[in-house]
């Protein structure tokens, strides 16, 4: 064989990653054709990452059928060392690294959260495999969906325990949730509709957890990410139920009368216009409306939400334009001027939204 | 030479604050502190954040050099990022929104 008929795999994952569209799609020939199985995954997780591609399409036909899950260690090594080494694969029995079995385990929540209670198969809805990727980085204090897969890092002890990003299953839903959001609205990560989306996350973060632990609505303790943030620092990440309380310095608003005007630039303290704080307003409309109807909150109030998210919302909506998406998917769900509307329209109204 | 680095955004939105004075270092360290914030690169325009990922700010003597998010992070950055962690020296604070 000549040499030049072997594209080097490390070229085609550069081309995956950087190519023009065209070089892309050349790749992927040449990957659909390759016997090397193993060689093809490491260069489809390249091809995952790379922007603008429809992902769920080009995995389809090399992974095997119900395989969504998959959990690498990336053996604290960077970005372009991802997704690192395949250590558990759909169906495959723990391993001795929590860390792998707990993103495996709270990747399967979601999913079948997302699948049993709203009917939607994965992030994009048509069955995108879940990459998770452990140990990313050194001491690295986040966990985040990168746009393509779940990226975990260690934690440093300074703002997260030590091995505490994968602990938390609403941790997981609500990474997995951006996900979601980025497959159906869209919204914006500034300012009201960057708030909005991670509301979204914390709503279903927590929908997650309530679901796989079977909880009603007044026996759920609607927290973030309770007990994973460094000793010392506080319990939990937010509360939807009180907004502002969930660490010491929790500065989160329960109404508009409160809402943080934080500029929308490049300084870090900033947050993109305090998008983790003004969560708090639609995060509390959500305890409010979910805690009025009573029962499993996934039921009524989940499902209304996620109409609203799925069929609604566009990537400039704001709190407003939410009041009003959720009062029209609780009219269409369940009867329009029925008790669940009036519900979402008097939560709405206790945060300051509506009047 | 005093370097401070600022994370925040991230899932938890803390803002962590690391500082480190050269004063306090070897002169091997504080040699190698040098050559990683004279190969920083200027950071170009950070493109727009995705969720939850963290945010970078490079500041030595009080003078901004870099701005940016996980995925515009450059690797010269990254390495002083790494060197600045790796030393007992540093002085960490970690504070709310």
């Amino acid at each position: 064989m000549h040499y030049c008929q072997i594209a080097p795999p490390d070229l085609l994952a550069r081309l995956a990653e950087e190519g023009t569209p065209a070089q892309r799609v050349a790749v992927l020939r040449t990957l659909a054709t390759s016997a090397a199985i193993r060689a093809r995954r490491a260069l489809i997780s390249e091809l995952v990452r790379a922007p603008g591609f429809d992902v769920g399409a080009l995995i389809a036909p090399v992974l095997r059928e119900g395989e969504n899950r998959s959990v690498y260690d990336v053996q604290h090594r960077g970005t372009r060392a991802l997704p690192g080494h395949l250590v558990r694969r759909e169906g495959d029995p723990p391993v001795a690294d929590p860390s792998v079995n707990e993103a495996y385990d709270g990747t399967d929540r979601t999913y079948r959260f997302y699948d049993k209670v709203l009917d939607r198969q994965s992030v994009d809805g048509k069955g995108l495999p879940l990459i998770s990727s452990v140990h990313f980085g050194v001491e690295f204090d986040n966990a985040f969906w990168n746009g393509s897969e779940m990226i975990y890092g260690d934690g440093s002890g300074h703002v997260f325990a030590v091995g505490a990003l994968t602990k938390a299953i609403d941790v997981i839903g609500h990474e997995l949730t951006h996900g979601v959001t980025q497959f159906t609205a869209g919204l914006e990560y500034h300012d009201e509709p960057g708030a909005l989306n991670e509301s979204i996350s914390d709503v279903f973060g927590s929908l997650v957890k309530q679901y796989a632990l079977r909880q009603t609505a007044a026996e759920a303790d609607w927290l973030i990410g309770a007990g994973i943030l460094a000793p010392g620092l506080g319990a939990a990440l937010r509360s939807l139920k009180a907004p502002g309380t969930a660490f010491e310095g929790d500065s989160q608003p329960a109404h508009m009368r409160d809402y943080r005007r934080l500029p929308d630039d490049d300084d870090p303290r900033h947050d993109n216009g305090g998008v983790h704080i003004n969560s708090g307003i639609p995060n509390h409309a959500f305890y409010l409306a979910a805690t009025a109807l009573g029962g499993h909150a996934w039921e009524k109030a989940g499902r209304i939400w996620y109409d609203a998210l799925a069929k609604r919302l566009q990537p400039t909506s704001g709190f407003q334009d939410a009041a009003k998406a959720m009062l029209a998917s609780a009219g269409v769900l369940f009867g329009a001027g029925g008790t669940e509307e009036e519900a979402v329209r008097a939560a709405w109204q206790g945060v300051g939204v509506l009047t | 030479m005093l370097v401070t680095i600022v994370r925040a955004g991230g899932l938890a939105a803390f803002v962590r604050q690391t500082e480190l004075d050269s004063a306090e270092l070897s002169a091997d360290a504080a040699a190698t502190l040098r050559a990683l914030v004279a190969a920083l690169e200027q950071a170009a325009l950070p493109p727009s954040p995705r969720p939850d990922e963290l945010l970078y700010e490079l500041t030595v003597d009080g003078e901004l050099i870099v701005r940016a998010t996980e995925q515009s992070l450059s690797e010269s950055a990254r390495l002083l990022i790494g060197f600045v962690d790796g030393c007992p020296e540093r002085v960490d604070s970690v504070e709310p929104l």
